[in-house]
């Protein structure tokens, strides 16, 4: 349909329409969608996207005089036929005051948020979101050391403020940057306490300045204003929109939310929404005619403007629209995405994420946010970029496009297709999308525990004597069935909880990608087991820290191109997210092929810093490890980018509070390598049932390496007390469960029980045990929360008689056996 | 649930009255409010778990959740429970932080149901380092019967633990 016809109809249909004719109302707001959507005059979409919300308006009954509007629009209607048909010039031509724009914008501005340098809105996004957090804790932590004054606090407060400092240098924020540091100074030089009101007010000044960014438009005053005790001179270079004045009439006061729950739920399943869109366009950046992919992105966007007109969040709608026509272009294959085009995209997704964050922070309050003045900057841009793509690509196709303007730059509409591949790539397979229901995790967690007491109850009764002895076929085959369905049953509940690390893992390829492309370093990003399972909380706790280290590999880790040429490397760095299980953990390792670690600079900064007090005698890792210490840092410039030393001793603190470790390892030239290992809250393991005494304890079979009765000759004492028993040329010492655990074994005689060869950190002990019971599937359960911390146990697990088994904590043994020998001495003397 | 700062008059007592699970330990009469218990099982199989204060008994699985079984005898330095008949489990609530745990408490015999008023409630006499007040809410005196109220949450806290160890040291 060309614009003309979308006219004649609009000039029909209004004859008929009245106040109360909903259904007529719906027809017209909808041609005027249409309207907008062919329309290239910004004032004609302006005009017409000013009728598409009265009209709403007038489906809402929010007008009291629904007739007088419907006049308006006739009178709009003709306005736009005699521009549009008859060809007249604009300016000549007199709409209503109402939906008419205040002055006539003749410039064709482009007023995203400007951002200090040209920093990718990706990035900047990034930081905002992350500076809210850090603010909240720093001011709780003002109002706690003010109450104690304690020097951890003070730490706490500067280790924040040096991050800020270093995220604001990053983004080019050098107010920002100016008075954090100030504030780090003076916390240094005088007496802290005296500061607290400054910074109090450095807190608030933050804040507030935050605020006006993601308001949008700059507001300068925060900017000059106000903060008179620490150093700040210069005012950012941020103009503020060129569309405010226009956006500023529409904005409509405040509207209370009256469906809480609905907008919840739009929230949730948007926020799915944003996570299909963020991979997908990573994956058309890769290939821009996967189809497939292409149909993802353009279902999502459909999906979500369909939800948000329902709700009436105009500005995720009109987004979701444009951004869905633009896609709708190219899945029919009228035209290609180029780079550009995809970024543009990905601006729309930061939006929508915005969007969202405000109108959850809206939810809290019960209120509507109001609307955001640069949406519509962005909805242009989205337009012009899909019509300029239609006409350049096929302009045969575009009859219906005669009336629209000429095309301008061609350096715009043709961008060289090479420079996509600057950004960081990602590699991955195609992704299904699948079906899923939402449950409560509570109630999910109780029909685990109830699954899993059916399949022990099954057995039980299965196993029965008095059901053994029935001895009829028939029986057997149908509890064989049972079996067969409580085995299915146990299995599917298992697999609930857990989630792939994948949702996690594709908001890390977007990091990179705008990091590479803000630093300059082209980066090819690889992801691997994004499929591996872990507990959903881990997967959301997780992405933290990975971003701190992902920032670090792309910061420092990857050199510039230029000196990798030099190095002989490959231009193009590489930087490699994978996980994967092993030892009923779960790894993630983030791996760069950069410069590696320097040990000795870091040993020598450690010592500068004052970390240490030397680093004689220390190995390799140890020296690696100082990177962890709170207050290091690698940079020597303290005023730059965000040093090495703050940020890692948080991810340490992270992963550690998922009961996690961190291990590095690096080659100097060749790269760096960071290890996280965690637990699974809840997770099935391989296991082998060991009997002490009367008492069952399981060992993960992934430690095990073999399990043998030693003959005598095999074992030796060492000083009449450790024993060790010689495996394959190897002497491994042996450690007695019942000894440490205080149970009586039934056998004494080692070479009448079983010695169990388990390894962890590369070290082996032999566990000695009086018999093999079983090998099994086990669920591990946490014991209660009193029990946690028992040496030796890792947790329980209930048997198949429906007592409860305890797993053993095979790296604690080992480190115990390995590294304290007077307490080991204490146990064998006492015995 | 104690207010401990709130040791003026009877008003804290008030705040006790309810009904109350008593049970037997030895001869002596204790109750804990009825909404913290979940249900009484009688004495089953239990896990010992190595290393840990000798009043845990271990760990006992109950429809897929592990419980902690306490001899509250033993907590309360009485010496171990006997197992009869009458012996019974209480799985009990706690409260810890923001997330609830269950337990279970070994005890001799479990009672009745109690409706206890307020007024018959007293403050637990101070009895020295013989003896640990810091479980008990409160006295409840009933004709010649005196139940002791306990305060279920304390029973396993980490800093009771550490002065009954003192406790029996000094002993």
């Amino acid at each position: 349909m060309s614009i003309q016809d979308v006219i004649e109809e609009l000039s029909e249909n209004i004859v008929m329409v009245d106040g109360d004719d909903k259904h007529g109302l719906g027809d017209l707001h909808n041609s005027f969608e249409n309207l907008v959507n062919k329309l290239d005059n910004k004032k004609l979409i302006f005009i017409a996207e000013n009728v598409t919300k009265a009209i709403e308006g007038l489906i809402l009954d929010e007008h009291e005089k629904p007739d007088e509007i419907i006049d308006q629009v006739g009178q709009v209607i003709s306005g736009f036929q005699r521009v549009l048909i008859e060809n007249k010039n604009i300016d000549s031509v007199e709409f209503p005051q109402q939906f008419a724009p205040q002055e006539t914008e003749t410039e064709e501005a482009n007023s995203q948020i400007e951002l200090p340098n040209n920093v990718d809105e990706g990035v900047f996004g990034e930081y905002l979101s992350k500076q809210e957090s850090s603010l909240q804790k720093l001011e709780e932590l003002l109002i706690e050391v003010e109450k104690t004054g304690s020097d951890d606090d003070w730490r706490d407060i500067k280790s924040i403020l040096h991050t800020m400092k270093g995220e604001a240098a990053m983004v080019g924020l050098e107010e920002i940057e100016h008075k954090c540091h100030g504030a780090e100074d003076m916390i240094e030089q005088s007496d802290p306490k005296e500061q607290i009101d400054d910074l109090f007010e450095l807190k608030d000044w933050l804040e507030d300045t935050f605020k006006s960014f993601i308001k949008g438009g700059e507001d300068s005053s925060a900017f000059t204003e106000k903060d008179k005790d620490i150093d700040s001179s210069q005012e950012e270079d941020t103009s503020s929109s060129s569309e405010e004045e226009l956006e500023e009439e529409v904005e409509r006061e405040r509207r209370e939310i009256d469906e809480p729950a609905l907008v919840e739920d739009f929230l949730e399943e948007a926020q799915e929404h944003i996570e299909t869109l963020d991979q997908e366009l990573l994956q058309v950046e890769d290939e821009p005619t996967d189809s497939q992919s292409l149909n993802s992105l353009f279902r999502a966007f459909h999906s979500m403007k369909g939800v948000a007109g329902f709700l009436n969040l105009e500005d995720i709608q009109n987004l979701s629209h444009a951004a869905e026509d633009l896609l709708d272009s190219a899945r029919k294959e009228k035209i290609v995405l180029e780079t550009q085009t995809i970024d543009i995209i990905f601006d729309a997704v930061d939006k929508i994420k915005e969007l969202m964050k405000a109108l959850k922070t809206g939810l809290e309050e019960g209120l509507y946010p109001t609307s955001d003045p640069n949406v519509q900057s962005l909805i242009d841009t989205i337009r012009k970029l899909n019509e300029k793509a239609l006409q350049g690509k096929t302009p045969d196709l575009s009859d219906k496009k005669s009336t629209q303007k000429k095309q301008k730059s061609k350096k715009e509409a043709q961008p060289s297709k090479t420079s996509s591949k600057g950004g960081g790539k990602v590699k991955k397979p195609k992704v299904e999308v699948k079906e899923t229901i939402k449950i409560k995790a509570d109630k999910l967690d109780r029909m685990i525990d109830m699954i899993g007491e059916f399949v022990i109850a099954e057995s039980m009764v299965s196993q029965a004597e008095q059901i053994r002895n029935i001895q009829s076929l028939k029986l057997e085959k149908k509890l064989n069935r049972l079996d067969k369905i409580s085995r299915e049953l146990q299995d599917i509940a298992l697999s609930l909880r857990m989630v792939p690390v994948k949702s996690t893992f594709n908001k890390m390829a977007r990091l990179v990608r705008d990091l590479s492309k803000k630093s300059g370093k082209p980066i090819n990003f690889e992801l691997e087991g994004k499929d591996t399972e872990l507990d959903k909380s881990v997967v959301e706790e997780i992405g933290d820290p990975l971003v701190h280290l992902l920032r670090n590999a792309v910061d420092h880790g990857i050199e510039p191109p230029e000196e990798r040429e030099k190095a002989g490397k490959d231009r193009e760095g590489t930087i490699c997210l994978r996980a994967y299980h092993k030892s009923g953990k779960v790894y993630i390792e983030v791996e760069d092929d950069g410069q590696g670690l320097d040990a000795e600079a870091i040993a020598e900064e450690a010592v500068e810093k004052g970390v240490i007090d030397s680093a004689e005698g220390m190995s390799k890792e140890e020296k690696w490890n100082l990177i962890f210490r709170p207050g290091f840092s690698t940079n020597t410039e303290v005023t730059d980018v965000s040093g090495r030393g703050v940020g890692m001793d948080v991810v340490r603190k992270n992963i550690e509070s998922l009961r996690g470790a961190i291990k590095i390892s690096s080659e100097q030239g060749k790269g760096s390598k960071f290890t996280i290992k965690l637990p699974l809250t809840l997770s099935v393991i391989d296991g082998i049932v060991m009997g002490i005494g009367k008492e069952r304890f399981i060992t993960p079979t992934l430690t095990v390496i073999t399990s043998l009765q030693p003959r005598g000759e095999k074992i030796s004492t060492v000083t009449n007390k450790g024993e060790v028993l010689q495996h394959q040329d190897e002497m491994i010492p042996i450690f007695r469960l019942g000894q440490f655990f205080d149970i009586e074994n039934k056998k004494e005689d080692l070479t009448q029980g079983i010695i169990t060869i388990v390894e962890s950190d590369g070290k082996k002990i032999g566990l000695f045990a009086d018999e093999l019971l079983d090998k099994d599937q086990i669920v591990i359960k946490s014991l209660s929360k009193d029990l946690k911390d028992v040496s030796g146990i890792a947790g329980g697990t209930i048997m198949p008689d429906g007592n409860v088994a305890l797993i053993l904590d095979i790296g604690g043994l080992v480190q115990f056996a390995g590294s304290t020998g007077k307490q080991k001495e204490k146990i064998n003397a006492s015995s | 649930m104690t207010n401990k700062e709130d040791n003026t008059g009877k008003d804290k007592f008030e705040k006790l009255a309810g009904e109350y699970l008593t049970f037997y330990l030895d001869e002596e009469e204790y109750g804990i409010e009825i909404l913290k218990v979940i249900e009484i099982i009688g004495l089953q199989e239990i896990t010992p778990v190595p290393k840990t204060p000798e009043y845990v008994k271990g760990v006992l699985n109950l429809r897929g959740i592990i419980h902690p079984i306490i001899d509250l005898k033993q907590r309360f330095s009485m010496g171990e429970i006997e197992p009869t008949k009458e012996t019974c489990i209480i799985i009990v609530v706690i409260e810890k932080g923001e997330t609830n745990e269950q337990m279970g408490i070994i005890v001799d015999k479990v009672h009745e149901v109690k409706d206890i008023d307020g007024e018959v409630i007293d403050e637990a006499p101070d009895l020295g380092t013989q003896f640990d007040s810091e479980f008990i809410l409160g006295m409840a005196k009933e004709d010649d019967s005196v139940t002791i109220l306990l305060d279920i949450e304390k029973i396993l806290s980490k800093k009771e633990v550490e002065e009954l160890s003192q406790i029996s040291d000094n002993s």
